[in-house]
């Protein structure tokens, strides 16, 4: 259905697909006859699961609020010593793996 | 430390850090779950410094007929959408222009509905899991493009038809630098400006705040327009190209599918790829024929066909998806041999292409993590106190007879993740493709000679 003027090579392309899969959506389109023998697989099924249930309005507000009140010495000193650690394997990694 | 600092490979780890630090970027997880349908977040006045104006008519580079002209009255438009979805069975008129303006109106028209809305959806989970399927394309296919450059690259991407801006969040966890963000409906773009204003903003406040990717907007039919006319700079070189959901508006003819292609491949580099998602038209004609009608779905989605369907036509095969009532605009077949040999002439070489199911069997051990926090699949059988979004007798016989089977291994509380048969068979029709932009030399007349 092309209701706007074709070019000329536009048109060859066309004819040129309709000659080429002239046997589309039939039983000798092997990629549509394994789709259509294939029917629809099982749905998906995800096991070992380990999916929280649906957020309530009520987990929604209170999610990640239950540091908030302390939230300042205690959290730093973490993060801190857990940079520390991070940042000393990865000079030394630098120093072995330099990419460019 | 940087998002660029962090190993990138892995997107799970990104989901488990931050949903703890941040309940909001919980809820933004859920808000980009939303990827094409409806928005909770009202529009903001944010100040957007980029803003390519809506053209009042679209120029028409490719093909010949009158100019478009974008109605200044959208009630007519909306009458129109309306005529088109009540008129069942009648054989409606072809705009002499085509669909954009149908379709643009369509989105430019949906509904907002809120968060708690939405989640009480029956596709709830279908969603959930189409994002899932497009955060793990979208991962797997920047990693190779990281791993083939300079550490700290910069990374362009196109997003041709972004709606709402779904897919805003899997970039930033993608650590790209610059996003394009093209869509018909200028609705969807402000929308898609503002959610991205509220990652920023969001993010300014964040004590673990990362770089934030630049973005500009083009409101334009990918189908008819040539986008790099439009890009702030012409010359860009693009790493990536994605079109999720919506490449199947450009077959409406031979020319909206060239230069929908053409825009696709215009500005890729050599080695970067053109990914997207869309319905297998081998399926839907198998499923249309088994049916015995030219109407097939279930309670949450009907595809209605308005073209031939003993010999779909390669171009204008057209059909109406309805999907719990989101999507109910003209879409069309996209014969996929076709498209490999239309891709063929503006360079693209096919890299893979999966069904839905075919690609979660590939990927669900890599993506089992991030299935859980993006709540991409059910939990049967249910906690205490939630309820099955599926509905029918047997949507969850399939994840029964799994738990049966499994016997004696499991404890007594072992839980399933899955979706309900009826999202399933929506879901099912889908299939993912990857091309990659081949290098090439230049002949003398100047056209390009791809080396494949």
């Amino acid at each position: 259905m092309s209701q706007q003027t074709l070019t000329k090579e536009q048109e060859a392309f066309l004819e040129e697909c309709l000659l080429e899969f002239s046997d589309r959506y039939t039983d000798a389109d092997f990629e549509y006859k394994k789709t259509y023998d294939r029917g629809i697989p099982p749905p998906p099924i995800m096991y070992p699961w380990y999916g929280r249930p649906k957020l309530t309005a009520y987990r929604r507000r209170n999610q990640g609020d239950h540091h908030s009140g302390h939230r300042d010495r205690y959290d730093n000193n973490y993060r801190d010593r857990d940079n520390d650690r991070y940042r000393d394997r990865r000079d030394h990694q630098e120093v072995r793996f330099r990419p460019y | 430390m940087s998002t660029f600092d962090k190993d990138l490979s892995s997107f799970d780890d990104y989901y488990e850090n931050e949903k703890s630090t941040d309940d909001l970027e919980q809820e933004l997880i859920l808000a980009a779950a939303d990827a094409d349908a409806r928005n909770h977040e009202h529009k903001s006045n944010h100040e957007v410094e980029t803003t390519p104006e809506i053209e009042p008519s679209y120029e028409q580079e490719y093909g010949s007929g009158s100019k478009l002209k974008r109605s200044l009255s959208p009630d007519n438009d909306v009458e129109r959408v309306t005529r088109l979805k009540t008129n069942e069975g009648e054989i409606i008129e072809r705009p002499s222009e085509g669909y954009g303006k149908i379709i643009a109106t369509h989105y430019n028209t949906l509904e907002e509905k809120g968060l708690h809305e939405r989640s009480k959806s029956r596709i709830f989970y279908l969603r959930n899991f189409h994002n899932w399927i497009k955060s793990m394309l979208i991962n797997e296919y920047l990693t190779k493009i990281k791993d083939g450059k300079r550490h700290n690259s910069p990374i362009h991407v196109l997003d041709m038809g972004c709606g709402k801006g779904g897919d805003l969040l899997k970039w930033r966890k993608g650590g790209i630098t610059h996003l394009i963000c093209n869509d018909i409906a200028d609705v969807s773009l402000d929308q898609c400006k503002s959610r991205y204003y509220d990652m920023k903003n969001r993010n300014g406040r964040d004590r673990n705040s990362s770089f934030i990717y630049t973005i500009e907007t083009i409101a334009a039919d990918f189908t008819k327009v040539r986008l790099r006319k439009k890009y702030k700079d012409p010359s860009i070189k693009l790493d990536l190209v994605s079109c999720q959901f919506a490449f199947h508006y450009g077959f409406e003819s031979l020319t909206q599918a060239e230069c929908t292609m053409h825009n696709a491949a215009e500005c890729l580099q050599p080695g970067g790829f053109f990914i997207g998602t869309i319905l297998d038209s081998n399926d839907l004609i198998a499923r249309i024929r088994k049916s015995g009608a030219n109407i097939f779905g279930n309670g949450i989605f009907k595809v209605e066909f308005e073209c031939d369907i003993n010999k779909p036509p390669l171009f204008g095969g057209k059909y109406h998806f309805n999907l719990d009532g989101v999507v109910d605009c003209p879409e069309f077949l996209v014969h996929f041999s076709t498209l490999i040999k239309l891709a063929k002439k503006y360079g693209l070489k096919l890299v893979r292409t999966e069904k839905f199911y075919d690609f979660y069997q590939r990927m669900h051990v890599d993506g089992q993590q991030l299935m859980g926090n993006m709540k991409g699949l059910e939990t049967f059988p249910p906690y205490p106190n939630t309820s099955l979004v599926g509905t029918d007798e047997d949507d969850y016989t399939h994840a029964e007879e799994f738990l049966k089977n499994e016997g004696q291994n499991r404890n007594a509380n072992a839980k399933v993740g899955t979706l309900s048969k009826s999202e399933w068979e929506a879901s099912s029709l889908y299939v993912t493709f990857v091309f990659e932009k081949m290098k090439n030399t230049w002949a003398t007349d100047g056209t390009p000679i791809y080396q494949f």
